[in-house]
């Protein structure tokens, strides 16, 4: 649309603005944060008077910060493969299958994205208490797969439903079986949904609080965790510093993402 | 009612070039064809026709009305695009209402006016149904419908036919000539397919590279090309270069021997370009095949069959020659037996069916 | 047909690892925490053998907790609806960038607050509103002020920073809504005579609905079950579900009552949700074959 009148112009104008307005407003957390990380004070000043990397002296000097760090690496090496590994084959078989019932099966497995997560949190708090092993590092691990999984069928998905069927049918024919089709030609092709999904299960798992918060011990805190901690009892400021770091994984994971299947598809 | 006028529209994109300088007129109650391939620039201008695109430079009158600053919806247009863009969420009725409600017309005369307008093209039964009920055809003639309900002063069709398959599309043609007809509204129709140009417009536009290349009726366009452009784009053809001979006085044709051996030879018109070289070009239905040498026929040619294909209707047969080939048009009636690959064939042709090609791009 | 039956086979086996999975660690759960919540407990919150409906009862009759019902929902929906309303835009500008870098800049900004945890995106808010923050020192400094504001510790914190955690939700099913419609619907409302608003309310609008609607499911399911931005900007007093269901597991260690509190609140979401599916799948059926 290129006609534009003095009405339409304004009009354009009112939307941009607006638009660009909200933009802002969700950018206004990063932005207090990067300044937060970099003041000397405790509490940022606007404009800010000076620079100082303290903050992230005191985190990295500090034992506990660097347990939590610990840990929560730990689990991002766990929980990945498990939520690439169960929501790939869940999203392909899901994609190739077809019975009565499918669409509420579907629905199940993307259920917890959409159960209220202090609910997951006390249920699991609950079955980990009667299987034994709450406050274990396993604990934790399930229940980042459980929220984390979700993502990866939904990325898989987009990738699967990207690929022509008839690629497979033509493997067959030449006389690969199922299983080696899915390795030699599925799974190269469906690879950056799966590295997409294996992204945002990542960077989920690291931040993940609400339901680490119900299964956790203090053996097993996690960096999300700590942060909780600190901000509700001390308030240490090193938690901006912690702040930065995840700012920047996030960024790093969304460039990663786009580069694999892009942005728009994925939610 | 109105006719459209175009003066020196030129439309760049950035660097690109889409459109160089392209005046027209259609008059009213015209059906015009715009005709080219694709990325020709066509669909640039019935948009900028339509008011979706402000051209870079150039005027648009409707009728008598510069339009070139109004933007679509004060523009008397009705457009109808190639996908039907029909609103999947309204009823039938409410499709071709929509333009009515916009002007705030009575219910009572907008039930009248979509009914008129769902008679037209045949489908008052479907008003209450919704878009996704209707096939691609059906879709079609409710998108017509609704462009002519608001009676705009021109129709303007976006290759409109080209999601339909081939036998539908025949129908639609008939049917969308006689809905013109009909209504006598200046309709510019967009197409790449000559032959659906060629047999529903009073007059075609071929455009080609930006610019219009010709403009004439069916018959002008297919008998009388401009340029090797044109020639090529309608229909098939057959180009010859030709040479000036200072001392006959004649064109000769260096690749084509004729039957007795020597070059043939063109006589020139008087007031043809005595250039060093020319371009001719010769439809390949006029020239006809025979068994037996003729020696009476003013062009007369041999070869060798190198390919024949039967479409029912016709034979197609390419004739090698001692350069290059010829493509030959003959009716099925012709032959009795279809000749055979490798068959050495005699052909002919009238002098007057040889055309000479500026190389000239009209306006 | 042998190798459709070899393939059938092979799918099933790869659906069910997570099945299964899911079935062990979420469906059983939910089913062990719906009995729990119709168990007793005694005066030392221990849970007793006996079952009743108890904790429903108490759960219905106490004020406090009956006004936490309320109030969830109704910060839920006045969260659904503001993020609604600031995600048109947003989605508009993202969809109609002029070119893909500004495009794909609009999409960082979008979603990598997503990929930050929720306590450092609510953590942000602190720093922002708190009598110490950013706002209020500016404001001092300006000398707009003579007092800091108390900007946090009510619920009108907690909806901003629910907004701003939960827009991003809200925009890409409305961005998706709007790339999937067809590019030649709104040239054709202007070419029947009707203006760009006249177009958007008529045609754009409507056919967003899809996308509006699993925005909002989206973003109300977060909102009612959200409890960590309510602790750290609203204060624990604010009367929130969530919070009394983190209070009892936390702090009272009254387990049946948590488990009825959350069933409570995960009946609330479900009506909400399945009500908001049922429209939209209304809708999808008029509008398609």
């Amino acid at each position: 649309m290129r006609k534009k009148s003095i009405g339409d112009r304004l009009l354009s104008i009112l939307i941009w603005t607006t638009g660009s307005l909200v933009y802002l407003f969700l950018t206004i957390p990063v932005l207090v944060i990067v300044l937060s990380a970099f003041s000397p004070n405790a509490f940022p000043e606007f404009p800010p008077t000076s620079f100082s990397v303290r903050w992230f002296h005191e985190v990295v000097s500090n034992p506990e910060w660097m347990e939590s760090l610990r840990i929560s690496v730990i689990l991002l090496f766990i929980v990945t493969p498990l939520t690439v590994l169960l929501g790939t084959m869940a999203s392909y078989a899901l994609a190739r299958l077809s019975f009565k019932g499918k669409e509420a099966v579907q629905a199940f497995i993307l259920s917890p994205l959409m159960i209220p997560q202090v609910v997951l949190g006390i249920a699991m708090l609950y079955l980990f208490t009667a299987m034994g092993f709450t406050g274990t590092l396993w604990a934790l691990v399930i229940g980042h797969v459980i929220i984390g999984f979700p993502y990866v069928v939904r990325t898989v998905g987009v990738s699967v439903s990207n690929l022509d069927p008839r690629l497979e049918l033509a493997s067959m024919n030449l006389g690969a079986g199922p299983i080696r089709t899915f390795f030699r030609v599925t799974l190269p092709l469906i690879k950056p949904g799966i590295i997409a999904g294996g992204v945002f299960s990542a960077v989920t798992s690291f931040g993940e609080i609400s339901i680490s918060l119900f299964v956790s011990s203090p053996q097993t805190i996690t960096i999300p965790v700590r942060t909780f901690n600190y901000i509700e009892q001390t308030f240490d400021p090193s938690v901006n510093a912690i702040s930065v770091i995840f700012i920047i994984i996030s960024i790093i994971a969304l460039l990663i993402i786009e580069k694999t299947i892009g942005l728009s598809k994925v939610m | 009612m109105s006719g459209i006028h175009l003066e020196h529209i030129s439309q760049h994109f950035g660097e690109q070039i889409a459109l160089n300088d392209v005046s027209l007129t259609v008059n009213e109650g015209e059906f015009f064809s715009l005709l080219g391939p694709s990325g020709c620039g066509k669909s640039t201008l019935l948009n900028i026709i339509g008011g979706f695109l402000e051209p870079t430079k150039g005027v648009v009158y409707i009728g008598d009305q510069d339009v070139t600053a109004l933007p679509p919806y004060q523009r008397k247009t009705g457009m109808v695009f190639q996908s039907y863009a029909l609103f999947p969420h309204l009823t039938v009725f409410d499709n071709v209402a929509y333009g009515l409600k916009v002007q705030k017309k009575k219910k009572a005369e907008i039930k009248e006016k979509v009914m008129e307008s769902l008679s037209l093209v045949q489908l008052e039964a479907f008003a209450k149904r919704m878009p996704h009920q209707l096939s691609g055809g059906q879709q079609q003639r409710v998108a017509i419908a609704r462009a002519l309900a608001i009676q705009p002063s021109v129709l303007l069709l976006d290759e409109p036919l080209s999601n339909l398959d081939a036998k539908l599309r025949k129908n639609m043609q008939t049917e969308l000539r006689n809905i013109q007809r009909n209504v006598g509204i200046t309709t510019i129709l967009v197409t790449h397919d000559q032959e659906e140009a060629l047999s529903l417009s009073d007059r075609v536009g071929i455009l080609g590279e930006g610019r219009i290349q010709q403009i004439g009726t069916p018959l002008e366009v297919y008998r009388q090309p401009n340029n090797r452009f044109v020639a090529e784009f309608i229909g098939q053809v057959n180009i010859f270069e030709a040479v000036y001979n200072e001392a006959d006085a004649a064109f000769t044709v260096p690749h084509v021997t004729h039957s007795n051996g020597q070059h043939l030879q063109l006589q020139a018109a008087a007031h043809q370009e005595k250039r060093e070289k020319q371009l001719l070009m010769l439809r390949p239905e006029r020239i006809s095949i025979s068994s037996e040498r003729e020696e009476v026929k003013p062009n007369h040619v041999s070869g060798v069959l190198s390919d024949v294909s039967y479409i029912g209707h016709s034979l197609r047969l390419v004739v090698g020659l001692d350069h290059g080939e010829i493509i030959v048009h003959d009716s099925d009636t012709a032959f009795p037996e279809l000749p055979k690959v490798g068959e050495t064939v005699h052909i002919h042709w009238q002098p007057e069916d040889i055309v000479f090609l500026d190389s000239k791009v009209h306006t | 047909m042998r190798i459709k039956k070899k393939n059938q086979r092979f799918h099933w086996f790869m659906l069910l690892p997570a099945c299964l999975f899911l079935v062990v660690f979420l469906l059983a759960p939910l089913v062990m925490m719906l009995v729990l919540s119709f168990r007793d407990v005694d005066s030392m919150m221990n849970t007793l053998q006996t079952y009743s409906f108890s904790q429903y009862i108490h759960v219905f009759t106490t004020d406090a907790y009956v006004k936490a019902i309320g109030s969830t929902v109704w910060v839920a929906l006045q969260t659904t609806v503001i993020c609604l309303l600031m995600a048109y835009p947003a989605a508009y500008v993202l969809v109609k960038a002029p070119n893909p870098r500004l495009r794909a800049f609009f999409y960082i900004l979008l979603v990598s607050p997503l990929l930050t945890s929720v306590v450092i995106r609510t953590f942000a808010w602190i720093v922002l509103l708190s009598q110490n923050g950013l706002i209020n020192g500016m404001l001092l400094d300006l000398q707009v002020i003579e007092k800091p504001l108390s900007m946090l510790w009510n619920m009108n914190a907690v909806i901003i920073a629910y907004v701003q955690v939960m827009l991003p939700f809200a925009v890409l099913p409305i961005a998706t809504s709007l790339t999937d419609m067809d590019r030649h619907l709104r040239p054709a409302s202007m070419s029947l005579g009707a203006g760009r608003i006249q177009t958007f309310f008529h045609v754009t609008l409507p056919l967003t609905i899809p996308g509006m609607v699993t925005g909002a499911i989206i973003v109300f399911s977060l909102a009612a079950g959200s409890y960590i931005t309510p602790l750290l900007v609203g204060g624990r007093m604010q009367p929130l579900l969530p919070l009394s269901i983190y209070q009892q597991v936390m702090q009272v260690y009254n387990l049946p009552l948590a488990a009825a509190m959350s069933f409570t609140l995960l009946v609330c979401v479900l009506v909400v949700v399945s009500l908001l599916s049922y429209l939209l799948k209304r809708w999808e059926a008029r509008m398609h074959a």
